[in-house]
């Protein structure tokens, strides 16, 4: 019995460790970077992250790229889709009568002014140039550049409620934690919440212009390991194309990273990345600026809520057939088919039939313990 | 607006809805259940503050709750082996949790998976292959994510961090919880399926008693009327 357990043990650790080979430690940067280019050899992205076959990035030019091969610190991408951009006649159309149909119907609700919600999951992110190093404990530069896009979506007349509260150390459980906080402010009912980051790539990959003053471009960043994942992603493209609307290429894509990063909390919670580490500080500062004039309509709830909705309706139609799907499966695996089903189900209700389902389950439950 | 609103209220029902399902493995009746769910979801909106400096505050939702139930779930272990399995089983979650934690690297660029679905797995795993018990896949899920939480009051203390823990803090939907739930159902599908398609549960080192039992599940509830 105890060389049963000990082999237990070891094959968990064996299966755990194995899966974590490529971890080091807690260190975030190890300066290497890969690059996502076309057969053409024109830069589609950078990125710290290991890239693998079958990634996508979708650019500023709503154009969405797969990775197909791997050649050290490059990855091979195609054009899988060029999306198409909502500044048609029909589409502007649409969108104006969409506008006049909601004013005149639900005025109350879309003239509501809703508050943004903003954290920092990552709350020692800094900026070297200007901060001195990459990540500070407890009060990174990251801070600054929450405390500026407070300030300016205050100017622009929407209600800021932002949280300080660290989530250290840096680590896979931050994101636990910062979990927390989201729903701390979730409580507030905020219109948005952010998530600000800053990337770790070199400056070029983040350095841009906008009316002759430098500052960083930013990134969107949605999870697809989030149930909810086609209403987030339909709201990241809806801040990326009323952005880049007013300044081109200031949104340099959507990421889409392996994860959550909380959004399944909320349809409406992106993570933004506020350029990269390599950058200064004050760029930063700016394109919060620039971001919150640019947003604020999509902050108050008033521009494409259509879109975010039509990808609700589609995360929502996904996750309804993943469900019957899945039931079906282990109940026709497990319950021996389909004239068990209804057994399955009267359980549910009926008191007097689960304490007979029970039973033979606790008994088996038992005897599986002893040997 | 519908569409995310809708969304949003099937995702929470279809999480309750799973979390019913897990807390009928864990000696509730439906009725026990769903009081239980009802007492996640209001205490979501209470926190217990309980140290200054490190921060420290327990919600009653995501932490009180369903660490109170796995403790319940403990002391009603049917044998003492089940109750050494548990603690075996919690000693080897909480050690290799906190190993993971700091060697698995996760970012928006970085990690192949959340680590929210990570720690159900590892706990799923290890409940797995100690007892195959689905009880004590939910004991060891909660408690692991708890270890994991004392163990950042320490280090935030230690390391003057400034960095509160809010355990249980994301109320109903916290990790706490969801690794818990999560860890029941992988178990479940990962158990059931494995026996159902090896033709049944395996026979080998089982008494003749049991073995006959499981062929006929009749004869164990004759058994049990006698």
């Amino acid at each position: 019995m105890d060389r049963r357990r000990l082999l237990s043990a070891v094959c968990c650790l064996v299966l755990l460790f194995s899966l974590t080979a490529s971890a080091v430690a807690e260190v975030e940067l190890d300066g290497k970077f890969m690059t996502m280019v076309t057969k053409q050899g024109e830069v589609i992205c950078r990125t710290a992250r290991q890239i693998e076959i079958g990634d996508r990035y979708l650019n500023s030019n709503n154009r969405l790229y797969e990775v197909y091969q791997i050649d050290g610190e490059r990855a091979f991408v195609k054009l899988v889709k060029e999306e198409r951009k909502a500044e048609g006649f029909f589409s502007k159309l649409k969108t104006t009568t969409l506008q006049i149909w909601n004013l005149n119907l639900f005025e109350a609700r879309t003239n509501k002014k809703g508050s943004v919600a903003i954290y920092h999951t990552h709350s020692d992110e800094s900026y070297a140039p200007t901060d001195g190093t990459s990540s500070i404990r407890g009060k990174g530069g990251i801070h600054d550049v929450g405390e500026e896009l407070k300030q300016s979506l205050q100017q622009n007349g929407v209600p800021v409620i932002y949280s300080r509260v660290s989530h250290e150390p840096h680590d896979a459980m931050a994101y636990e934690r910062s979990r927390r906080t989201a729903m701390q402010l979730l409580r507030q009912r905020p219109s948005i919440i952010l998530d600000i980051h800053r990337d770790a790539v070199p400056r070029e990959e983040y350095a841009h212009e906008i009316n002759g003053k430098g500052v960083t471009k930013l990134q969107l960043v949605v999870g697809r390991e989030n149930p909810n994942f086609n209403a987030t992603n339909d709201f990241a493209k809806q801040i990326m194309r009323v952005v880049n609307r007013k300044h081109p290429g200031f949104v340099k894509g959507i990421f889409y990273g392996k994860g959550k990063y909380n959004q399944d909390l909320t349809p409406r919670l992106m993570l933004i990345e506020f350029g990269t580490n390599t950058n200064h500080k004050e760029s930063a500062q700016r394109a919060a600026e620039y971001f919150a004039a640019a947003a604020s309509e999509i902050v108050q709830g008033n521009a494409g809520n259509g879109i975010a909705n039509r990808g609700g309706w589609r995360s929502l139609f996904w996750i309804i057939a993943a469900l019957i799907a899945g039931v079906g499966l282990f109940i026709l695996i497990n319950r021996g088919g389909l004239k068990d089903l209804s057994k399955e189900f009267t359980g549910a209700v009926g008191e007097n039939v689960e304490s007979k389902e029970e039973a033979p389950d606790n008994n088996q439950d038992q005897n599986q313990e002893s040997p | 607006m519908i569409g995310v609103v809708l969304l949003v209220i099937v995702s929470i029902l279809i999480f309750l809805g799973l979390a019913q399902r897990v807390l009928d493995q864990l000696y509730l009746s439906d009725r026990g259940g769903l009081l239980v769910i009802a007492a996640m979801v209001a205490g979501s909106f209470v926190d217990i503050p309980i140290m200054r400096d490190p921060s420290v505050s327990l919600n009653v939702g995501g932490a009180l709750v369903p660490i109170g139930l796995a403790i319940y779930v403990l002391v009603k272990a049917g044998s003492r082996k089940e109750v050494w399995h548990s603690i075996l089983g919690i000693v080897l979650t909480a050690g290799v949790l906190y190993a993971v934690t700091k060697l698995y690297r996760f970012d928006v660029d970085q990690g192949f998976i959340d680590p929210q679905y990570l720690w159900a797995i590892i706990a799923a795993v290890i409940a797995y292959v100690i007892g195959r018990s689905r009880r004590l896949a939910y004991i060891i899920a909660t408690l692991g994510v708890l270890f994991m939480d004392l163990v950042h009051v320490v280090e935030s203390g230690v390391r003057y961090l400034n960095a509160p823990t809010m355990i249980g803090g994301a109320g109903a939907f916290d990790t706490i919880v969801v690794a818990g739930v999560l860890a029941v159902l992988i178990t479940e599908v990962l158990g059931e399926s494995l026996e159902a398609l090896q033709g049944g549960p395996s026979e080998k080192g089982k008494s003749k008693e049991l073995v006959n039992a499981l062929d006929h599940p009749e004869g164990t509830e004759e058994r049990k009327e006698e």
